[in-house]
Order: C-alpha cells, then sequence, then structure tokens
C-alpha cells in the first residue's frame, strides 16, 4: 500500500526512544544526534532517518531512512538493518557468537547462550569481525517450540547464504 | 522430411546482429561485437559508511583471490564472472556491494556532495542511489523515486543493508515528479532504455535482441529529461544516463533540450577510463554542437558493459 509524505510525522517522543536504547543496549544518545525518527501514526513502526532528511511535498514517500524499530518500547523490536547500521555501538544485550554458531543461528537451529543483562527479548548478535543482525532470546518455548536464541533477521537476506559452507571470515575460496 | 534435410540449413543471424547498425560510428567494430558477446567479470565497491578500504580489501583479497582494483577508481574491485560475491557474509552484512563497472563513473559525474539536495528520478534498482548516498556521508536529502512499484523493495534492501539513512524512498512518475521549492542541487535521471549496453550480462537479463520500441522510449527519455532539468535550481547540476549505444536514445535527447534552458558541460574521464565523444550525425539527424560533450563507453575499450552520460546544467 502506498501512503502519502503526510502520513509520515515526526515522531513526537524521540528523546524516551534514545534514552530506551540507552537503557536497553547500551547505546549512547550521542550516536543519534544526526538522526530524526519518524511514524505513520496508527502504525507501530519508527524511522529512523538523517535530520537533513525531511519529505518533500507532494510526494508519495515509501521509507523515510530505514525502519528502525518494529515496535516501539517497551517491545522495541529493532530491525536486522538498523543492528546493522548502529549495532556496533550496542554495549547491553550483545551476543558474540563464533561464526560456525552464527551461521546456525542464521539457518534457524536453535542456539543455546548463557543469558546476560536482561536475560531475554531482542539482542543484538554479531560475530568478532561482523555485525549479524536481530536475535531473541527466549526462556520458555515459544509457539513454534523454539527455545533459545532464535534468529529475527530476515528470511530473505538469510537465502542470500543458501550453500554458503561457513560463516568464518575469509575461511572459504568464493 | 527428406526434403528437409536437403533443403540448406537456414543460415543463423551473426551474433549480436542488433547492434550493426552502430558499424559507422565505432573505432573497431569487429572487437566491439566480439567483446559485447562475452561475459561480463563483475565488479564490487567497498561500502566506506560500514568498513574501511583496507578491511574491505583484505576480505576480498582472501574470497577471491583472483579480485583486482579498478584502474581508474578506487575502492572498487573486479571479480571473474563466476564469483558470487553476493553470497559472502560480508556483502550480506553490508561491507560491499556490487554494480556494473560501466555504471559506476555516472555518480562521479554528478559529484553529490554532503549537505545538498539530490534526486535519483529512476532509481532502481538503486545501485547509484547507495553510491550518491555513501558520497553525501548521511548529511543533506537525497530523494530516491522509483516509478514502478515492483522494484521499490529491491532498492529499499539494497538502501537498508548499507545502512543509509539520509535517503527517501518515493513511489512516483518521474514525468510529472512535484518540485522541492529552492530546487535540487543535482538530478541523476538514469532513464529506462533499450539497455544494448547490458549484452555482457551474465546473470539471465543479457540483452539481446533489437529494440521494438526505440521511438517511444526516446519519448520518455525525452520528458524525464525535461522534467529534470525543471527540478534542479539554476546553476544546478542533472546528469543523463542511460545503458545503450543508440543515438537516438542519446544525443538524439540531448539535442532536444534547448540550448537557453542548460548547457553540455565537459567531462573529463578518470586516468584510465577511455571513452568516446557524443556524436554529431546519425542518419538523417544532425545534433547540437555539445552534444559532444556527452561520453559513450564502448565494451572493447575498457571491458566493461556500454554506457552513456552527460552533465548539463541549468541556466
Amino acid at each position: 500500500m502506498s501512503l502519502d509524505s503526510a502520513v509520515f510525522e515526526p515522531y513526537p517522543d524521540a528523546e524516551s526512544v534514545w534514552s530506551w536504547f540507552e537503557q536497553r543496549y547500551g547505546i549512547d544518545p550521542e550516536v543519534f544526534a544526526g538522526q530524526r525518527l519518524w511514524h505513520r501514526p496508527g502504525a507501530p513502526a519508527l524511522w529512523i532517518a538523517g535530520r537533513g532528511c525531511l519529505p518533500p511535498p507532494g510526494l508519495r514517500v515509501e521509507a523515510m531512512g530505514m525502519m528502525a524499530l518494529r515496535d516501539p518500547p517497551p517491545r522495541g523490536k529493532p530491525t536486522s538493518s538498523f543492528l546493522l547500521a548502529f549495532g556496533h555501538y550496542a554495549t547491553r544485550n550483545v551476543y558474540t557468537l563464533s561464526p560456525e554458531v552464527a551461521l546456525d543461528f542464521l539457518e534457524d537451529r536453535p542456539v543455546s547462550v548463557a543469558p546476560i543483562d536482561d536475560g531475554h527479548g531482542y539482542c543484538v548478535v554479531r560475530t568478532d569481525d561482523l555485525m549479524v543482525g536481530c536475535g531473541r532470546l527466549t526462556r520458555e518455548a515459544d509457539e513454534e517450540g523454539r527455545k533459545g536464541l532464535i534468529c529475527e533477521v530476515p528470511r530473505s537476506w538469510r537465502e542470500s547464504l543458501a550453500g554458503w559452507p561457513g560463516l568464518q571470515s575469509g575461511a572459504r575460496g568464493r | 522430411m527428406a526434403e528437409d534435410a536437403q533443403r540448406p540449413a537456414e543460415a543463423s543471424p551473426p551474433p549480436l546482429a542488433h547492434l550493426h547498425r552502430y558499424r559507422d560510428i565505432v573505432d573497431d567494430f569487429d572487437a566491439f561485437i566480439e567483446v559485447a558477446d562475452q561475459p561480463l567479470e563483475r565488479v564490487i565497491w567497498a561500502n566506506t559508511a560500514r568498513t574501511t578500504l583496507e578491511a574491505a580489501a583484505e576480505v576480498i583479497a582472501r574470497r577471491c583471490p583472483e579480485a583486482k582494483p579498478l584502474s581508474w577508481r578506487p575502492g572498487a574491485w573486479r571479480l571473474p564472472a563466476e564469483a558470487r560475491p553476493g553470497k559472502w557474509p560480508e556483502y550480506l552484512m553490508g561491507w560491499l556491494h556490487g554494480q556494473e563497472e560501466a555504471a559506476l563513473w555516472a555518480v562521479d559525474v554528478l559529484d553529490p556532495q554532503p549537505g545538498e539536495r539530490v534526486l535519483d528520478l529512476c532509481a532502481a534498482p538503486g545501485n547509484k542511489t547507495a553510491q550518491i548516498a555513501l558520497a553525501m556521508q548521511g548529511q543533506g536529502l537525497l530523494v530516491a523515486n522509483e516509478r514502478r512499484y515492483g522494484r521499490l523493495s529491491a532498492m529499499r534492501r539494497t538502501l537498508d543493508r548499507l545502512g543509509f539513512t539520509a535517503v527517501v524512498v518515493s513511489h512516483s512518475d518521474g514525468l510529472s515528479f512535484p518540485e522541492l521549492p529552492g530546487g535540487y542541487d543535482r538530478v541523476l535521471v538514469d532513464v529506462p532504455c533499450s539497455c544494448e549496453g547490458t549484452s555482457r550480462k551474465v546473470d539471465g537479463r543479457r540483452h539481446q535482441g533489437a529494440s521494438t520500441h526505440r521511438e517511444w522510449i526516446a519519448g520518455v527519455q525525452r520528458g524525464l529529461l525535461r522534467r529534470a532539468l525543471k527540478l534542479v535550481r539554476p546553476g544546478g547540476v542533472v546528469v543523463y544516463a542511460t545503458c545503450t549505444y543508440a543515438p537516438e536514445e542519446n544525443e538524439g535527447v540531448l539535442d532536444g533540450i534547448d540550448p537557453s534552458q542548460a548547457t553540455i558541460e565537459a567531462v573529463r574521464p578518470p586516468a584510465g577510463l577511455i571513452t568516446a565523444p557524443g556524436i554529431l550525425d546519425w542518419g538523417r539527424d544532425h545534433y547540437r554542437p555539445d552534444v559532444r560533450n556527452g561520453l559513450r563507453m564502448w565494451p572493447h575499450h575498457n571491458d566493461t558493459g556500454g554506457f552513456f552520460v552527460a552533465r548539463l546544467r541549468r541556466l
């Protein structure tokens, strides 16, 4: 569905979201000094766009920068694209996996991790070298019977890795 | 059947027969046809918003030892045609992006600057949009427009993966794209075209046939270029680009611009990139002299696809 630019509006309480990012992920609000939050009133998603990025009048706008959160805090589900761009600033709820385990994660195999910080919910998943994206740590088995660190990276991205024999940086040929 | 067997075999058309019409405007016709039929090597560039050139170079060297840096442009590498960089984890995570070599230069010609207001009028699949966003360093306004709704998602995937936030993605018809108060500083109008320059692509989109709708598409191209010149501020830059050789879609479109509205500027290609100047005569058509400032990239000159680019400045 297309929406007119008028539907995108500055998010009225951006400061609370920057504070939430600090509390949940340890990201210094200064990181977002050059950014602004937008939303479509009535829709849950929050979008992050550079401060100079204002929707031109009369235009059918499909995206303002990138979607940052699919749901606002307190549920606060970050998109993987947001975490690829800003996740390296995170110091809390960050799970660093070995390349092999990261591949298990991306291929939807259950990954067991020792809970840290908040112990459950949406988290940043990375390897030493690479940001991987969004994960969700569950205490109990979810409706699909999955427990542990569950992959929230979009399936379309993960399919690009089909056939890759290992996620270890530079481990294999082309 | 017996009669058929005796019938002389029908001569198959020569390879790329639809490109033979350019025999008189290319310097080495045989080399042109030979190279235009070969698979194209892949090119990837480093997203320096996410990684450093050094780290990207190290990853590329390990993943594909045959990769070679481009001679004419830093931060980009050539890979063998059969390489699949799109499957590399670093690619998925936004360190790298693939783009046809011939198309890379158009954004250098546009030369977008941080803090400016820039419009990419026909933006999907978003490769040049991504280049512009990188050059703008997250400062200013970049509007990436695409008329065809089905192509928007691929563009958004690219921009999301590479992590650019200073981009507004819009879905409008470029021919009636709304003006911005004060105008855009720069507009890229990378028009839909007959795509003859993509004959070397190896991913199933090779264009091998003759264009059956050249007149119609040239009309659309003229409309888009005129609209771009309305959208840019006086003194601003419009870059017109196609991936085709056809003078009707290149010099012929530029010739349709009122000389009192815009000049076609001379552009100096970087060292190591060979280009050919625009032509002044094609069939019965004679073009305005400054269309010579438009530059054509023939595949056999740089071992790339074909491309045409021109920089106009609104008066």
